[in-house]
């Protein structure tokens, strides 16, 4: 296998910076609403050149204020759930682990929607929210995928579907019971969507927490490459497992709960991206996450292009998207494992 | 890798992903930057002479801005509404689901009502967004209002609302007086149907919005107050509108008629003879006696057009109280009739 080094990590991030850009600059050219490629080209070098005076009316209304927050969004919510998914891949020993698989977005999904439903008005209530029924979705699954004191990987599965289920039937009593101010809204943003422009200032929670939660997950790499033979073998090998587990499980968390309380439970690409990056690129964790992140960020913005234009000007929930591609891939990563 | 190996790499690592970081936040700052200066540039309603404000029917606070030129409608009533006060012409968008009047038709969609594309909306340079709460996501009138679009909302619970609606987009849209006549025209309708039918027993009815799962309306709907004003009383009542209901509960209440609201009656009927195998729906009294009522679609759309099924539900369910004044004709206008079928002698 080619050894990781700095210089390698730097040339095949660079390269899918080169990718994520050309996926942007596609994603902006597609749309309900149709710009010719010059106009495209000469109104973005009028907005990079700090000239947005000059920009047609159409172009920033439309570009500037909606397409283009929602590319970054879908960069943003694509990266922190890839990298959630490899985390939690390395943390629970399990290559099918996936925010989604595991029931964590539907614990985020829960909080999310009790806190729609107490305090509609509080901006940051529903983020915090999502997190800690991430966390506490993330516990309760691998308290259950633990027998005789050692994780396994098919109780964990198990115990992840299973949590799953009992949360979506807990979010369907939910809305069937309560008289839901947005019943409407709260399904559709179930299925996974990003069509919604979200205020300014939530943009950047989801910048500073996607930042320092993929920091402190980065710190542990090379941790993560040595748990990913043993608990034990890790200790041995001088790896403080108890911090690094922590560290981890706390960011993916609010990796998790950060993605879900603006996108809803958008599945799968935690699970498809970071196994193609490993496919491509090895299973060294300190290539993967950063590799896992641009990754995760190319295809949501690339299924989210999609799910603009399929059937436009109707949208398309961007999960629907992603189950399509991402459920066969399950099925034939879990058939690969087999003997 | 050697320990010493490590460690240089750890440095370096946190290095990178110092400046990457940096990178990335340079990056979005310069996008965020961008953005906000060419939205303070923007400014839509800058030159507007005036702006009128006004609270919605959600509560929202809204500046409607004077006059009212180019309109978007996010759901099929409201289509209805602007066309019955005489301003289709005004009305640059509407949603896959308008088709009344035909006119609808031929305008520009912005998608379906839940997920319409805020692009397409704001490409048509709206001066006023219609929503209507029970159709329209919260998140997108939020969205519409972020981008600095006028949305007026609208949420009716009983029939007098739905009138006064009418009577409230007529001022905002600058149609004050056909919105008055309008709305007056139909209360005096409405009014004359009650004088008809007063003294009559209620009958009682299922209102099926949905068979599978089984869906009818609570009692704060504008589809309940209908059914009041018809002459009829739903067995249903909850607080909740859209209520999932058992059959058994139906059953056990035994409804004297069966009413339903649809735009291709064909396809209803095909399904109500589907229903007649089906085990539960065979102990309802009103399916194995034919009284079934279908609505066109109007029924189900607080719009002027409610009106004339609220008329043609009387019409009915109390034949009798009509009998007198139009002995001489068949009671249902061609063009209006409601696909129905009475058992004969069934009242």
């Amino acid at each position: 296998m080619v050894p990781v080094t700095l210089a390698r990590v730097v040339r095949i991030c660079a390269l899918l910076t080169v990718v994520l850009v050309a996926a942007v600059l596609l994603a902006l050219r597609l749309g309900a609403v149709p710009f010719s490629l010059t106009d495209l080209g000469q109104n973005l070098w009028w907005l990079a050149s700090g000239r947005p005076e000059r920009l047609s009316t159409d172009f920033r209304l439309i570009m500037v204020d909606i397409r283009l927050p929602r590319i970054l969004l879908g960069i943003l919510v694509g990266a922190a759930l890839s990298v959630a998914g490899a985390s939690f891949q390395a943390l629970l020993r399990n290559p099918l682990a996936d925010p989604y698989v595991l029931g964590v977005s539907n614990g985020a999904a829960l909080g999310a929607i009790v806190a729609l439903l107490i305090a509609p008005a509080l901006p940051l209530m529903t983020p915090l929210a999502a997190f800690l029924g991430a966390t506490t979705t993330i516990s309760a699954v691998y308290l259950l995928g633990r027998r005789e004191g050692q994780l396994d990987s098919n109780t964990l599965l198990l115990a992840g579907i299973i949590t799953a289920s009992f949360l979506s039937a807990i979010i369907m009593f939910l809305m069937t019971t309560l008289a839901s101010r947005d019943l409407r809204g709260i399904a559709f943003w179930l299925m996974g969507d990003l069509s919604t422009a979200l205020p300014r200032g939530l943009l950047w929670v989801l910048v500073v927490g996607f930042l320092s939660a993929t920091g402190a997950i980065y710190t542990t790499a090379s941790d993560l490459n040595l748990l990913l033979a043993g608990e034990r073998e890790a200790m041995h090998l001088g790896v403080d497992v108890t911090r690094v587990k922590l560290v981890v499980y706390i960011s993916a968390s609010l990796l998790t709960g950060l993605a879900v309380s603006v996108s809803g439970a958008i599945g799968y690409v935690g699970l498809l991206v970071p196994h193609l990056m490993r496919m491509l690129f090895g299973t060294d964790y300190r290539l993967l996450i950063p590799t896992s992140a641009l990754g995760g960020a190319i295809v949501l913005v690339l299924a989210d292009a999609m799910a603009r234009t399929v059937v436009a000007p109707t949208e398309l929930p961007v999960g629907a998207m992603t189950a399509m591609a991402g459920a066969p891939f399950f099925i034939y990563l879990l058939r690969r494992r087999l003997p | 890798m050697t320990n010493k190996g490590k460690t240089c790499w750890a440095a370096a690592g946190r290095m990178r992903s110092i400046a990457l970081s940096l990178g990335l936040l340079a990056l979005i700052l310069a996008l965020a930057g961008a953005g906000a200066a060419a939205a303070q540039s923007a400014s839509p309603s800058a030159n507007r002479s005036s702006a009128l404000a006004v609270t919605d029917e959600e509560g929202r606070a809204v500046q409607v801005p004077q006059p009212v030129r180019r309109i978007v409608s996010l759901a099929p009533n409201l289509t209805e509404i602007v066309f019955a006060l005489g301003l289709g012409d005004r009305l640059v968008g509407d949603t896959d689901y308008c088709n009344y009047p035909p006119e609808a038709l031929k305008k520009v969609h912005v998608g379906g009502p839940v997920n319409p594309s805020l692009e397409t909306i704001v490409a048509l340079h709206p001066d006023l967004v219609l929503a209507t709460r029970t159709i329209n996501r919260l998140a997108t009138v939020q969205a519409l209002e972020r981008l600095g679009v006028a949305v007026y909302a609208t949420d009716p619970h009983t029939i007098e609302q739905v009138l006064s609606s009418n009577e409230q987009l007529g001022r905002l849209l600058g149609a004050s007086q056909q919105g008055a006549t309008l709305a007056a025209g139909l209360r005096e309708r409405l009014s004359r149907l009650q004088l008809r039918l007063s003294g009559s027993q209620p009958l009682s009815v299922l209102f099926i919005t949905w068979v599978d799962p089984l869906i009818s309306v609570g009692r704060n709907t504008f589809i309940a107050d209908a059914l009041r004003m018809g002459g009829a009383r739903s067995v249903i009542a909850t607080a909740q509108d859209w209520p999932n209901i058992s059959l058994e509960e139906v059953v056990h209440q035994q409804p004297e008629y069966l009413i339903f609201s649809s735009d291709q009656p064909e396809q209803t009927e095909h399904q109500i003879a589907e229903l007649r195998g089906r085990a539960g729906w065979q102990d309802l009294e009103a399916l194995r006696h034919n009284r079934i009522v279908i609505l066109s679609e109007a029924f189900s759309r607080p719009a002027p057009r409610l009106v004339d099924t609220i008329e043609q539900l009387a019409r009915a369910l109390h034949p009798d109280r009509f009998a007198a004044a139009h002995s001489a004709m068949p009671p249902f206008a061609a063009s209006h009739a409601p696909m129905l079928s009475l058992a004969a002698g069934a009242l």
